[in-house]
């Protein structure tokens, strides 16, 4: 460990501080010299451990990457967070079944809002295992700095950490469904026996880690029969909650009398069940909550329809009474209960949450609620949160099974709205989920919210143009940091709109932009309706910008007659012209529009752009163009061919164009290339190969000391395009310093 | 009232002491000195960091000193800098640094909470090497120790 820097002076310091020069922003003749303040504020384990409480795993990984003394400063924080898994779900979200994937899923929180990693990838490879991917020695190291592990996320490869003595855990997550819902039961691969000992390893951990905030655990209900649901058998969620008391009980007798009190600080909570929960099963997990909790999760789902034994709807809504009455009695006083109950659970305050997300409760109707009214329970749950702020609503609120289990809307938004405006005062982020509101009551939505809003995730339909949109984003425009989109019955003949413009020049916060276009953009055919034309048309105002995500029609569009004036050349109008005009504007809207980006949103961290296949495969110069163009189009996601390298031969006239450009350019070659660079990639394709894309990158070049007729090509090929263009940069640093040499 | 701070480059910077005293190191000056007139000397931060560092504690005079809520979210969060922070800290990265370094030594948590945040944001989702250039920092690791680290890292949860 080197000597540990003085933190308010250091010989660095006094340079830096008596150096006249440090105020000048560094010139690029200075770029070789490190400024002395940067060496000593990294050099200061202070501040340097201020910084890496901000920054993921990850990043910190990174940062202990960078050099040696980073690397000695940032040791502490090393043990920080331990994720072992099999990397099944990679790209994915792992709480959602891969078997109930796209067109159902769209609104679930990704990890990334990437639209591409909602298709399946490695959708045939590895199935999982139960081999454990921790080495003895490996499991040793973590014993050793066992301390200083906050965080834990694990599957069942990794299980065998979990009978560490882990105390200073503030989060836990932990995966065992096994990729059930991909495999047949019949093909599982952990025993009932097996899966409750790691339940147990894991409530056992849950009970001695008193500093949680964060739990977030995936499992089966019941393994050895996922479908039965038998009432004798506690279910593992109440299980989660009464071990997040013990700490406090430990030598106590939990009598139905004796008022518990969780020592818990636990803040978020997710549970996401494979299996059926009952209605009366929720009350029960409301009713344990820990008092700290602000933020719940709770999603069940499980395959094959079941019959659904319906609650007593008395007992429900007498249990939702008292659950009201006891997150009334919260602010009122919090020692008078009912007195009446006579169960322990009653004892405990209810927490009041700002999250409630029970999205997945009823999907398909394979739970109870889809089969009773939304006011039966969903609505009177919404009464006792008063402090909401964000809130999922479930899927099939605005629908209902008939008596042929057939989905339909039953007109019930309107109710929803109401009470949403009734019961959730506080409400600044919603998630409409599955459920598309009819304009009306999305336009009553956006006015009557008495909070503006700052999430806001929805189907929307071109309906939605006149009123929803214009008024939410003069009410909500200047606090919206989140909009997720679904674009439903939009088709090629709607209107061109400007809307997702408008959004960015009106959301100055704006964070997240989503707009996932009517299902089938995977397939190739793109029914959006903006144009890139339309997007540059505004001016953007959201420079915080972190996420984007959305799709494109087209580049340009024919205009004939101004192209014309603009060129000044006023000869016969020919298709060639015509051409060359939209060519030229394209590529002019593609630079603008990659200068914008960059420019409006340095903080842009995902870019996740689709284009109609019109705008892809487009032939360009490699010589007229900036040496970076084509490393642009990339980023942006736009695949376009250099004319030099394996020309897709179009007959259009647009072939006629190219060459045009490139006679002004005559004398630069593919030999001269060749001749240049040594090896230069060529492009990286997307391929498809049933279905499922994968990445190749081609690499020209010529062998040593020959003429450019002996060049070769190679191609390798990576499921992951990061990774294509990873090697790609590789290569071509490694290429150059061989060249050097 | 006012004190008279005095920069490394000898110069005067005449402050309301409420302003002054958001500096945990001068208000323990001032307390154990009692009232007095005499220039306090600011040994380790030259005039233009002073001035930046002025601006920022005229602008938060009126802050509540920092009390660490309970109920806030425990996750800390690097995204959330006020708007006139977030202008405040567009500033040249020689001069951010600076401010870091002078925040610490006077000791104004919030600046240097707000500067660390910034700094955070900068590394964030970047690699090594784009941080080594983002900070003009020479990697000084062999192959062996970066691949040692590479493979430290693969625990390392997405997050």
């Amino acid at each position: 460990m080197p000597r540990k820097k003085n933190p308010y002076l250091s010989p660095q310091d006094i340079v830096a501080l008596l150096s006249p020069q440090q105020h000048l922003p560094i010139s690029p003749s200075a770029l070789t010299t490190q400024s002395p303040s940067i060496i000593s504020a990294f050099g200061n384990s202070l501040i340097v451990d201020l910084i890496l409480e901000y920054l993921s795993s990850k990043d910190i990984g990174a940062y202990r990457a960078v050099c040696k003394t980073w690397n000695a400063v940032a040791q502490s924080h090393r043990w920080r967070s331990i994720s072992v898994s099999q990397r099944l779900y990679d790209g994915y979200n792992p709480h959602v079944d891969r078997y109930w994937s796209l067109p159902y899923l769209w609104w679930a929180t990704l990890n990334n809002d990437k639209l591409y990693n909602r298709v399946p990838r490695n959708y045939f490879g590895g199935r999982p295992t139960l081999k454990s991917v921790i080495s003895s020695q490996q499991k040793e190291l973590v014993r050793r700095n066992i301390f200083q592990v906050r965080s834990l996320k694990i599957d069942y490869s990794g299980h065998s950490l979990l009978d560490l003595p882990f105390t200073n855990l503030t989060r836990f997550c932990m995966d065992c469904r096994y990729g059930f819902t991909k495999y047949p039961i019949q093909e599982r691969i952990v025993t009932a026996n097996k899966d409750q000992q790691f339940k147990e390893a894991a409530l056992q951990l849950i009970a001695q880690n008193p500093r949680l905030q964060d739990i977030d655990i995936s499992y089966v209900e019941n393994l050895a029969n996922p479908r039965a649901r038998d009432p004798s058998l506690s279910s593992f969620a109440i299980s989660v909650l009464l071990a997040l008391r013990q700490p406090h009980q430990k030598h106590q007798s939990s009598s139905s009398s004796s008022i518990i009190v969780s020592s818990s600080s636990l803040y978020s909570l997710k549970l996401v069940c494979h299996g059926a929960q009952s209605l009366e099963n929720l009350c029960s997990i409301i009713e344990n909550c820990p008092p700290s909790l602000k933020e719940l999760t709770l999603q069940s789902h499980c395959e094959g329809r079941l019959s659904i034994p319906v609650s007593d709807p008395v007992i429900i809504q007498r249990r939702l009474e008292s659950i009201k009455n006891n997150s009334n009695s919260n602010s009122a006083n919090p020692s008078t209960n009912p007195s009446a109950n006579t169960s322990a659970s009653r004892h405990q305050r209810v927490p009041s949450l700002r999250l409630l997300d029970i999205s997945w409760i009823d999907l398909k109707g394979r739970n109870e609620l889809a089969a009773h009214s939304p006011g039966f329970f969903f609505y009177p749950l919404l009464s006792c949160f008063p402090d909401l702020q964000e809130l999922y609503v479930p899927y099939g609120i605005t629908h209902q099974y008939n008596s042929e289990g057939r989905l339909s809307h039953n007109c019930t938004d309107k109710v929803l709205i109401s009470t949403l405006a009734l019961n959730c005062p506080a409400l600044t982020t919603i998630n409409f989920g599955y459920n598309l509101i009819a304009e009306e009551h999305m336009f009553r939505f956006v006015k009557l919210m008495p909070e503006a809003l700052q999430e806001l995730t929805t189907k929307i339909e071109p309906g939605y143009f006149d009123r929803v949109i214009p008024t939410l984003l003069r009410r909500s425009g200047p606090s919206l940091q989140v909009l997720r989109f679904n674009e439903r019955h939009f088709d090629g003949s709607s209107a061109r709109s400007t809307y997702i413009a408008d959004i960015l020049s009106a959301c100055p916060r704006l964070k997240t932009l989503v707009v996932l276009p009517p299902w089938g953009c995977h397939t190739g055919s793109i029914d959006t309706n903006v144009g890139l034309q339309d997007l540059l048309s505004a001016e953007w105002v959201c420079s915080g910008l972190e996420t984007l995500s959305i799709c494109i029609r087209d580049l340009a569009e024919y205009e004939v007659e101004r192209e014309m004036d603009k060129d000044g050349n006023h000869s016969s109008p020919s298709d060639t012209d015509a051409e060359l005009a939209l060519y030229l504007r394209q590529i002019h809207n593609v630079s603008e529009f990659h200068r914008r980006l960059k420019a409006m949103s340095p903080s842009l961290q995902t870019l996740d752009l689709t284009w109609n296949p019109l705008c892809q495969d487009i032939s360009y110069d490699p010589y007229s163009h900036d040496i970076s163009f084509p490393d642009n189009l990339r980023w942006m996601n736009l695949k376009w061919f250099p004319v030099s390298g394996s020309v897709k031969s179009t007959t259009t006239a647009l072939e006629v164009v190219i060459q045009r450009q490139l006679e002004k350019k005559s004398d630069l070659s593919l030999q001269r290339k060749l001749q240049d660079s040594g090896v230069f990639v060529c492009e990286i394709r997307m391929r498809n190969y049933g279905g499922y894309p994968f990445y190749s990158s081609w690499y020209y070049g010529s062998w040593e000391d020959s003429g450019y007729e002996n060049y070769f090509y190679e191609e390798v090929s990576f499921d992951d395009v990061h990774d294509a263009y990873k090697s790609r940069s590789s290569r071509r640093i490694h290429e150059e310093m061989k060249r050097k040499k | 009232m006012t004190v008279i701070l005095v920069s490394s480059d000898n110069q005067d910077f005449k402050v309301d002491k409420e302003v002054a005293e958001r500096s945990i190191l001068i208000k323990n000056m001032l307390e154990d000195v009692g009232e007095s007139d005499s220039p306090i000397p600011l040994p380790n931060v030259t005039s233009a960091v002073l001035t930046k560092v002025i601006e920022y504690c005229e602008h938060h005079r009126n802050d509540p000193v920092q009390v660490p809520e309970e109920t806030d979210d425990p996750r800390k969060r690097s995204n959330d800098i006020e708007e006139w922070d977030m202008k405040f800290m567009q500033v040249d990265q020689e001069m951010l640094f600076e401010i870091i370094l002078a925040a610490n030594y006077l000791d104004i948590k919030p600046l240097l909470d707000v500067g660390c945040k910034t700094v955070a944001n900068i590394i964030k989702g970047k690699t090594p090497e784009e941080i080594r250039k983002a900070f003009n920092i020479v990697n000084d690791f062999t192959p062996e120790e970066e691949a040692q680290i590479k493979k430290e890292n693969e625990w390392a949860e997405d997050r």
